[in-house]
């Protein structure tokens, strides 16, 4: 399993930017126009996807995709 | 036992007020998990004169404002922090409508369920999931986040 392409993808859809356009390091609030409910449910998708529960404190930490990554990773026995 | 909530009850916690005020009545919830209710749909209510002229069809963007309200109804009821009494100053304001889809047709006199399941809920913010049947009909469903405001925060 690719964690990282299966993160750009969710977040391709919630941002409504082609996957190949995202810039893993652009903020979702400044580049991309994202508020923090967008980041709850970017949050949600990928717990969705993974089957795993991240703990709330980091959903402010998620502001980018390679964060989410990150976070996500900490969570997937991988 | 069952948590119900009547007409009245919805209305000393939901902001909206007839006829906009959607939900007829809550027939169980669990807070931070789910809630159903139900929804009586008329011919006297206003839609079935202007939508359509002679062949009533109660509108999608309704059944999204049922969907929406109960949502927020249960956010509300899962909020530990305040009384029933101070969350007439909350209102649960609409951040994102998706994947929602009109499966069929909502006609004068169809009793509407509404089955809300809560997605995530982090602070003031919830994700929610919505089924919307008529006798055991899916006519809508889809997902719905918003967010919780203070009537302070929105007229400073």
């Amino acid at each position: 399993m690719n964690i990282e392409k299966e993160i750009k993808g969710i977040i391709s859809e919630i941002v409504g930017i082609a996957e190949d356009k995202i810039d893993t390091k652009a903020s979702f609030q400044d580049d991309y126009g994202l508020d923090s409910l967008r980041a709850l449910e970017i949050l949600a998708a990928v717990e969705n996807k993974f089957g795993i529960v991240i703990d709330p404190e980091k959903l402010s930490e998620m502001v980018n995709v390679d964060n989410v990554v990150r976070i996500a990773k900490e969570y997937i026995n991988v | 036992m069952k948590n119900k909530l009547t007409f009245e009850q919805i209305r000393k916690i939901l902001p909206q007020r007839p006829p906009f005020l959607l939900l007829d009545k809550v027939i169980d919830y669990e807070v931070h998990k789910s809630l159903a209710g139900y929804k009586n749909i008329t011919g006297t209510e206003e839609f079935s004169n202007v939508h359509f002229g002679e062949c009533a069809i109660y509108p999608g963007v309704f059944l999204i404002e049922i969907a929406a309200q109960a949502s927020a109804l249960l956010f509300l009821l899962s909020n530990e922090e305040v009384d029933i009494k101070e969350k007439k100053n909350k209102f649960g304001l609409l951040g994102n409508v998706s994947q929602f889809q009109f499966l069929n047709i909502v006609t004068p006199g169809d009793c509407l369920e509404v089955h809300v399941f809560m997605v995530r809920e982090i602070n003031q913010m919830a994700i929610t999931k919505v089924e919307i049947t008529c006798e055991e009909r899916l006519v809508a469903k889809g997902q719905l986040s918003f967010g919780v405001k203070e009537y302070e925060e929105i007229y400073q």
